[in-house]
């Protein structure tokens, strides 16, 4: 990495009090999954939200984390109001935006903007650069000259203003991110919801991005909703983290809180999968069991029990699964003496639980200095899908 | 390209290369062009492509059928690809009721022999000198215009409903949902552009169909009125005695032909240009 990643501002501590910027309550989403040409039967449903709690506070960045398929992009699209939830509320500023129709959204929107994961799908290719900064200018109306305040914002998310009549063909990855973000910009929004922003970059060019987003928090005071599946991206740039599970959010804490002290099984096999980036580091990953189930049968009980190793740690017996986490979904309950902290577990991570379950499932693995990437001891971000097939993954990257 | 640029000019000089030659499209040439037995005499220094068998300048003719090819195929072709377009994007984006209901008109049409309508149509409209619809459908180049392109929107909604269908999953759409914009602004803003391709190539394809379209209704003398001369009419002409005078049949016939590849190569050659991507 060439780079290095400046440090996100303000301490990350759970939540600073006051009224979130946004307020999600309870959301569910399903899609049903339909069969028959003419009569579009409902033969079954996706669960992809199970009821999830957001909060997200003005100037502050939330990270959502966990493996694909786990709801975290439909959480984005429904509190953009891109995608209607099947129940639960979305807050915007303290007023119910839940029900809102697309004309009286429209005034929302100034406030609220989405930055996409694909910066190839998410640029029309058809519009020059010009034209798709000042969309969003020209569907809200703002008066003045768009061209200049368009350069403007180029300037600022460093392209070169002279590029405004280019097409985005024309841009790398980076670039192209830069024009998605500079467009989130235009209406001086409050919050911004990152949709895996970086995940389609290369690494170099990740940390540039990251480092944008994180000058542009600081300078305006931007909220973030940031998705992502790479905890060492997560970790950089929030200041609350969310781990999301089959949709629904397993464990929420303060950053350092939820990287120091993980109280759910999920979240702590996670950290343990993810590369730490140090040349010759021997890390003892803790290997799941088996796939994640499908969204449209989801397991009863806790969503996680069919892998979960604390389950099997409880029982005491490595094919069993304590009857309560089989039958009765645990809520997000607040963890003793850490303020923000609630996880989502019936038999929460004790001190020592990670070296038992490793005994349960363990595999060593060594990563060889010459995989990782740059090598430095403050890998700031990490490159690779945490989490998703640990066990094929015995290089390391 | 060239080849279409020298017909649209052929087309709109027609009179005044006519002048040049010195022979009008139905001036009758009797006593030079007819042998004893009444047959015309093919091609020679004065009439290039020889006469027909009223004695008329087979050249002169065709020069000025330019016209009504051209015409037929342009207009037809833009009536079906902006009906198509417009009901094309209606259905795709909105889908629902409105899909269902377009796509089963369009099946309905589809489904219809189109050859065996268009006669039945010509020919009521054709029935009276007022023609059809109180006066304002008669026959000729107009109607011959609507029947096609009556016939080809559903091919052209077809593929653009399919265009659509993918287009409004990609991320630019959400991305200029998420900005506020309205059903209409993103169909017409965002997603018409990226039509252009396809329907640049599909209409290349339809210009041909509607040239031959109104040649098979002249060949079967229902198309445009026999004062007005149009390649078809000219086909059909000299199919009855294409066995002592060729050139009847096979000069209009060689145009009809290159007219059609022109059209099918210039959708090839519109549709790099128009590409953001490729380079010329």
């Amino acid at each position: 990495m060439s780079e290095q990643v400046s440090t996100t501002t303000g301490p990350a501590t759970a939540s600073d009090g006051g009224t979130p910027l946004v307020r999600a309550r309870g959301l569910v989403k399903r899609f049903p999954i339909t069969r028959g040409i003419i009569l579009k039967r409902a033969v079954g449903h996706i669960h992809a939200l199970q009821g999830v709690d957001l909060d997200i506070h003005a100037g502050r960045t939330l990270g959502v984390v966990g493996e694909s398929g786990c709801g975290k992009s439909t959480a984005a699209r429904v509190v953009a109001r891109l995608l209607d939830p099947t129940s639960g509320t979305v807050e915007y500023e303290g007023r119910d935006i839940t029900n809102l129709s697309r004309r009286q959204l429209v005034p929302i929107r100034r406030g609220v903007q989405v930055v996409f994961q694909d910066p190839y799908g998410s640029l029309n290719p058809r519009q020059s650069v010009g034209q798709i900064i000042s969309t969003p200018l020209r569907v809200h109306g703002v008066k003045g000259d768009r061209r200049a305040r368009v350069q403007e914002l180029m300037e600022q998310v460093g392209l070169n203003p002279e590029h405004y009549n280019r097409y985005p063909h024309e841009f790398s990855g980076g670039q192209r991110q830069r024009i998605g973000i500079a467009r989130a910009l235009a209406l001086e929004p409050r919050l911004i919801i990152c949709d895996e922003p970086v995940s389609a970059l290369d690494v170099s060019i990740q940390a540039q991005v990251l480092n944008l987003l994180a000058d542009l928090q600081r300078d305006r005071g931007l909220a973030y909703m940031f998705i992502s599946h790479d905890l060492g991206v997560v970790r950089h740039v929030s200041h609350q983290i969310a781990v999301m599970y089959l949709g629904n959010i397993v464990e929420r804490a303060g950053r350092d809180q939820l990287y120091d002290a993980p109280k759910h099984p999920y979240t702590v096999a996670l950290i343990s999968a993810a590369p730490t980036g140090e040349r010759g580091a021997r890390t003892r990953r803790l290997l799941l069991a088996g796939d994640v189930p499908s969204p449209a049968d989801p397991p009863t009980g806790c969503a996680f029990h069919p892998r979960c190793p604390k389950a099997r740690l409880v029982s005491g017996d490595a094919g069993e699964v304590p009857e309560r986490c089989r039958a009765e979904k645990p809520p997000l309950t607040p963890v003793d003496g850490a303020e923000g902290h609630e996880v989502a577990c019936w038999y929460p991570i004790e001190a020592g639980d990670e070296e038992r379950m490793r005994e349960i499932q363990t595999q060593d693995i060594t990563i060889d200095g010459h995989d990782v990437a740059g090598g430095g001891s403050d890998p700031g971000i990490d490159v690779q899908p945490a989490a998703k097939d640990v066990a094929s993954d015995s290089t390391g990257l | 390209m060239g080849f279409i640029v020298l017909l649209v000019l052929v087309a709109l000089f027609a009179g005044p290369l006519a002048s040049l030659i010195g022979h009008g499209p139905n001036e009758l040439f009797q006593n030079d062009m007819l042998d004893d037995f009444g047959l015309p005499k093919g091609p020679n220094g004065d009439f290039l492509f020889g006469a027909d068998a009223s004695g008329r300048d087979v050249l002169v003719r065709m020069i000025y059928g330019t016209r009504v090819s051209l015409k037929v195929g342009l207009f037809a072709t833009l009536v079906a690809v902006g009906i198509g377009v417009v009901l094309g994007l209606l259905a795709g984006y909105l889908g629902g009721i409105v899909d269902t209901i377009l796509s089963r008109i369009a099946e309905i049409i589809l489904s219809l022999p189109i050859l065996l309508f268009a006669i039945g149509i010509v020919t009521a409209c054709g029935a009276s000198k007022e023609g059809c619809a109180r006066g304002y459908v008669k026959p000729g180049v107009t109607l011959v215009v609507l029947i096609s392109a009556f016939f080809t929107w559903p091919v052209m909604y077809r593929i653009v409903r399919g265009v659509v269908l993918s287009l409004r999953e990609r991320e630019f759409v959400d991305a200029a949902r998420s900005v506020g914009a309205g059903p209409f602004t993103i169909m017409f803003r965002e997603i018409l552009p990226n039509l252009i391709s396809p329907v640049i190539v599909y209409a290349s394809l339809m210009v041909p169909q509607a040239i031959l379209f109104e040649a098979y209704l002249s060949f079967l003398g229902l198309g445009v009125p026999d004062s007005i001369p149009s390649w078809g009419r000219m086909i059909s002409d000299g199919s009855a005695i294409y066995d002592v005078a060729w050139w009847l049949i096979v000069f209009p016939g060689i145009i009809l032909l290159l007219t059609v590849l022109a059209f099918n190569l210039l959708g090839d050659g519109l549709r790099d240009a128009l590409d953001p991507k490729s380079d010329r």
